[in-house]
C-alpha cells in the first residue's frame, strides 16, 4: 500500500480568535440570523449559521477546561447540519452579519471574507481553483448568489453584485456588476445602461 | 563467516529492487485483487483520516459491495452484502451520495465535500478527484448497458456540479471545470469547461 502526500488544507484563516463580527454577542448575532431567516426555526441557512457562530464565539474562550467539550459540541452540530442540510462553512471562514441561505444542500463556503447581507441559494460553491491552491476568494456585501454558482480562486468579489445561476466566476468582480454564464460573462443591468445614457 | 563487503551490498540492492517491484505492483493492483482491509486503510489515508467525511463513507460501502459480488454464497456474502446495502442507503439518505454497486471504481477516490451525487459510471480509474453536485450517467433515459455509461480514466480533476452524459471517455489527468457538461470524449491531460464542455487552452 502506498502513501500519497496529503493535498493542503484550505487556505483559509487559521481560526485561531474568534473571528464574528465585532462589537456583537452570540445571543445578539443568533436573533439576527434568525431575524434573516424569517424567524423559520427549521431553516438550514439558520441552523448552519448558528453553528459557525458558535464555532468562532468558542474561540473566543481560552480556557483549557471550558474549551473541549465547546469544541466537541460544536462538530458535533457542524456534521449534523452537513448531514441534514449540506451546508459546510468550516467556522475559520470569517463572515459578515445577515447572511441568507434562501434554500440548502450542496452548499460549500469556503471563503476568506464575506460582508454583510449576502444572498446564497442552493448548490452555490465557494472555494479554491483548483487542488492545492493557496488562495480563497474575499466577496463584499450584498452579493446576490444564484443556484448552482460557483465562485473559485483568489479572487475579489465587489460590493452590490450579481452572480446568476450555474455561473463560474474565476476572475475579479467590480462594485455593482452583474454576471451569467459558464465562463462568466458580464451582464448590462439596469444601472449600467442607465449611466451609459447620462 | 564474514560476509564479504562486496556481496553483502549486492544483496541488499537486488533486496531493494525486488521490493521496489513489489511495491509498483501493490500500486497497479486493481481494487478487486487487493485485500478489503488493505484497501479501506488505503482509503482512509486518502480522506487524511477524517471519520466524518462523506465521501469516505460512501466509498466504503462500495468496496463492501463490490467484495461481495465476488465472494463465494455464504456466511460472509451475505454480511457484507447486508452491509454494503445499509451503509448505502445510509450514505444515500444522510448526505445524498449514490455509487450504484455495478460502478467498477478506482482507488484513492477522493469525493470531495457533502453530497448531492449520483455516480452511475461505467468505471471511474484511481485517483480520480469528485466533488458535490457531480452526476454520471446515460445521456437520455436510463441505461440498459454499462457500455452506455461514462468511463472516468486515471487521475481526473472534476470540478463542482459536473455532468457527464454518455458513453463518453474523459481521458487521463484531465480537469473537467466547475458546472461543465460533457457530452464528448474529452483527450487525455486537457482542461474543459463550459456547457457543452469545450477545451480550453491553459
Amino acid at each position: 500500500m502506498t502513501i500519497r502526500p496529503l493535498p493542503r488544507r484550505h487556505p483559509l484563516p487559521s481560526g485561531s480568535e474568534n473571528q464574528n463580527p465585532a462589537g456583537m454577542g452570540l445571543i445578539d448575532l443568533l436573533r439576527e440570523d434568525f431575524r434573516t431567516h424569517d424567524h423559520d426555526a427549521l431553516s438550514g441557512g439558520f441552523w448552519a449559521l448558528a453553528v459557525h457562530r458558535f464555532g468562532n464565539w468558542r474561540m473566543g474562550i481560552k480556557s483549557a477546561v471550558l474549551r473541549p467539550p465547546l469544541t466537541a459540541l460544536y462538530r458535533v452540530g457542524y456534521q449534523l447540519v452537513i448531514a441534514a442540510y449540506g451546508i459546510d462553512i468550516p467556522y475559520n471562514a470569517r463572515l459578515g452579519r445577515r447572511i441568507r441561505f434562501e434554500h440548502h444542500g450542496c452548499i460549500f463556503v469556503g471563503v476568506w471574507s464575506m460582508g454583510d447581507d449576502v444572498v446564497f441559494r442552493h448548490s452555490a460553491t465557494i472555494g479554491l481553483a483548483r487542488r492545492g491552491a493557496s488562495e480563497a476568494p474575499t466577496i463584499g456585501s450584498r452579493v446576490e448568489i444564484g443556484p448552482g454558482a460557483c465562485i473559485v480562486g483568489g479572487i475579489r468579489v465587489g460590493n452590490d453584485t450579481h452572480i446568476g445561476a450555474n455561473t463560474v466566476l474565476a476572475d475579479n468582480l467590480a462594485d455593482g456588476a452583474s454576471v451569467l454564464g459558464n465562463p462568466a460573462q458580464l451582464v448590462k443591468t439596469q444601472q449600467a445602461v442607465g449611466n451609459e445614457a447620462s | 563467516m564474514q560476509v564479504p563487503q562486496r556481496l553483502k551490498r549486492a544483496i541488499d540492492v537486488a533486496g531493494a529492487s525486488l521490493r521496489s517491484r513489489v511495491r509498483a505492483e501493490e500500486q497497479r493492483a486493481s481494487p478487486d485483487e487487493m485485500r478489503l482491509t488493505a484497501l479501506i486503510a488505503e482509503d482512509l489515508v486518502t480522506y487524511e483520516g477524517d471519520l466524518l467525511a462523506p465521501g469516505l463513507w460512501a466509498v466504503v460501502a462500495h468496496r463492501l459491495g463490490r467484495r461481495a459480488e465476488r465472494t463465494r454464497p455464504g456466511v460472509a456474502r451475505v454480511a457484507l452484502g447486508g452491509a454494503h446495502t445499509a451503509l448505502a442507503r445510509g450514505v444515500d439518505l444522510v448526505w445524498g451520495i449514490k455509487i450504484p454497486r455495478p460502478v467498477a471504481l478506482g482507488r484513492r477516490v477522493r469525493l470531495w465535500h457533502n453530497g448531492c451525487m449520483l455516480l452511475d459510471a461505467n468505471s471511474i480509474g484511481n485517483d480520480v478527484h469528485i466533488r458535490h453536485d457531480t452526476t454520471f450517467g446515460a445521456a437520455r433515459g436510463r441505461a440498459t448497458t454499462r457500455d452506455e455509461l461514462p468511463t472516468i480514466e486515471d487521475g481526473v480533476e472534476l470540478g463542482s456540479g459536473v455532468c457527464v452524459l454518455g458513453a463518453v471517455c474523459v481521458g487521463q489527468n484531465a480537469v473537467v471545470g466547475a458546472n461543465s457538461v460533457v457530452l464528448r470524449d474529452v483527450p487525455a491531460g486537457v482542461t474543459v469547461m463550459g456547457v457543452p464542455a469545450r477545451v480550453i487552452p491553459t
